[in-house]
């Protein structure tokens, strides 16, 4: 599916230089995020204008929409694009398969399980008419579920010691199609207020981001995220197959451990505090091999910043195309990242893939 | 010096390796050959330490192969398999670089890349340093894989070279640069080499070893002067069918 190009501008090499790519890139796109935090901070329903945004001239009604509520919203979106999006490049690393997303190996499918059991069965049930409490409970049910998914994945593809690729892949298929039969019994039994709280829920949202979730989101990304990188050595070698990186002194079990482990974390982490969110572990990664490298030092670093700054974006639109009401980030990721990937399949007349 | 004593595998109920025993000497380039499902690759597997044998031992110099880690096998070793696709964008030069990895915290990147740069003369092939892997040929992908493991063992003292089937895709002109010049590798007693091949030609030609494998057992060996009557006799085959001038 790649355009292979051997290309010798000048510009694009020093763009492309192997110091410029480590040290260059990150910084420049650091810059970039920070810009995009910066604009979506002042876009709303409340406009807070530059002057008052940089001066902290801000009257009371704007100072609490800043802190309480577009603050945490956009910190939250940022992190979790970078989350989904390094756990998405080092999937396709690990798997070596271009095609690998957080819904491969079954876990986006398990947390929705958990969800939409909670919304049916366990809330009506608890009957604690509180929205926060409710919030909370969504979040730790997606989390358990998505863990539970991946455990049980992890544990059929692992026979006599050995971790078996293929037998992850189809386990994660096979625990999809029983997590989605059971989502739409829940469905089946529902009444409309749970499924229209279900609908949203699917559909990814940040709406409710708060601080606390804030905190727990970064406190399990932000580690996981370095620790993902910290494997980018042996991903890249990975690349060439597991026996050749067994030969070249690789242990290849523990990376296949720590990756699965490291992704199955941040993804559940993510879809917890904001829904399924698609799109963005698959687009960002390509983007960035297909305009520099597919050197995990670069690529996974860069992976988490591109995914934050696609996601305030993406969010900054949710918020603000039918004012006063808001549309699912999901949607809108979606509709960006559907039709581009359908470009890039395109790009190339021919075989691809 | 690598040595196998009364190497057996089993796989189910089946013998793969039968009470194997061998030795591969420092200056020596030693062709495997047989015919298929004899052994070969089970025998390279075991010799490279990736297959855990059932019983005998095999040894590294004083070393026992089971007792070593990765990392200390992948200074005295390294092996060329049958190649892979590549699914992602590559370049031959990162390529070749990863076969530096065992490397990466005593060597400078300096270092490294004089050691690519040769490699890659080697294989014949400096002129596609910054092509994607994917782009290449069969042949030259081949080639600029056999200058990864190349680079892998280039400044090791006393290491070993695994080849498995190394010109299934390469053209005459290239097999021959690259076995002159392995060859003299050998004589000049900075590696061993071990390779599996079902080229009689080459093997007859390059080899200063030949161990026949015949259902899991060892059936021969025989220096340079074995006959193309033997090796008929070992592919059951008529004697003119190896020959090149049959008519």
């Amino acid at each position: 599916m790649y355009e292979y190009k051997t290309l010798y501008s000048p510009l694009l090499n020093f763009f492309k230089n192997p110091n410029f790519l480590i040290f260059g890139w990150p910084l420049i796109s650091i810059v970039f995020l920070v810009i995009t935090i910066l604009t979506s901070l002042m876009i709303g329903a409340v406009f807070i204008s530059p002057e008052s945004l940089f001066l902290g001239e801000m009257t009371n009604l704007e100072k609490t929409v800043l802190l309480t509520i577009r603050l945490p919203r956009i910190l939250l979106s940022a992190i979790v694009g970078g989350g989904l999006a390094v756990a998405g490049a080092s999937l396709q690393g690990l798997f070596r398969n271009p095609l690998a997303d957080p819904t491969l190996i079954g876990i986006a499918s398990g947390a929705a399980l958990a969800v939409a059991f909670t919304i049916v069965i366990i809330l009506p049930s608890l009957d604690v008419n509180d929205g926060v409490f409710d919030l909370y409970c969504l979040a730790f049910a997606a989390f358990i579920g998505g863990m539970i998914t991946t455990l049980i994945v992890f544990a059929l593809a692992r026979s006599e010691d050995q971790l078996s690729i293929a037998h992850i892949l189809l386990g994660g298929i096979a625990m999809t199609a029983i997590a989605s039969a059971g989502t739409g019994i829940m469905i089946y039994i529902s009444n409309d207020n749970q499924l229209r709280a279900l609908t949203f829920w699917t559909m990814g949202s940040f709406a409710g981001a708060l601080w606390p979730t804030v905190i727990v989101a970064s406190s399990v990304v932000i580690p996981c995220s370095f620790w993902l990188i910290s494997l980018s050595r042996a991903l890249n070698i990975l690349l060439l197959g597991k026996d050749e990186a067994e030969h070249l002194g690789i242990n290849t079990q523990s990376i296949y451990t720590q990756v699965i482990v490291a992704s199955a974390l941040l993804i559940g982490v993510c879809v917890a505090v904001s829904g399924i969110i698609g799109f963005v572990g698959l687009v960002v990664p390509h983007i960035i091999r297909l305009a520099l490298s597919s050197d995990h030092r670069t690529l996974l670093p860069l992976s988490v910043i591109f995914g934050a700054i696609l996601l305030v974006l993406a969010d900054t639109l949710a918020r603000n195309v039918i004012l006063p009401s808001e549309m699912p980030v999901g949607v809108i990721t979606s509709l960006i990242g559907g039709p581009f990937f359908l470009w890039l399949l395109v790009r190339k007349k021919g075989g691809f893939l | 010096m690598i040595r196998a004593e009364n190497i057996s595998v089993m796989a189910g109920n089946s013998l793969l390796l039968d009470q194997v025993s061998i030795e591969l000497g420092q200056h020596e380039l030693t062709a495997i050959i047989g015919p298929n499902g004899a052994g070969k690759t089970t025998l390279m597997k075991c010799l490279t330490g990736s297959l855990t044998v059932n019983s005998g031992k095999v040894w590294i110099g004083m070393n026992e192969i089971q007792k070593m880690s990765r990392h200390e096998l992948s200074r005295y070793r390294s092996v060329l398999t049958q190649i892979n696709a590549l699914t992602f964008p590559v370049t031959v030069k990162e390529i070749v670089a990863m076969g530096r990895h065992p490397y990466r915290l005593t060597s400078t990147l300096k270092h490294d890349n004089e050691i690519i740069d040769e490699v890659l003369e080697i294989v014949d092939a400096i002129h596609l340093k910054n092509r994607y892997f994917n782009t290449l040929s069969g042949g030259e992908q081949q080639r600029c894989h056999t200058a990864r493991v190349l680079a892998q063992i280039w400044d090791a003292s006393e290491a070993f070279l695994f080849l498995d089937e190394p010109t299934s895709a390469m053209d005459f002109h290239h097999q021959f640069k690259i076995f002159e010049k392995l060859r003299k590798l050998v004589e000049e007693n900075r590696l061993g080499i071990c390779l599996i091949s079902h080229d009689i030609r080459l093997v007859q030609k390059y080899a200063t070893k030949i161990i026949g494998m015949k259902s899991g057992k060892l059936c021969g060996q025989w220096n340079v002067e074995a006959t193309t009557n033997t090796f008929a006799k070992l592919f059951d085959v008529p004697e003119n069918f190896l020959k090149s001038d049959a008519s």
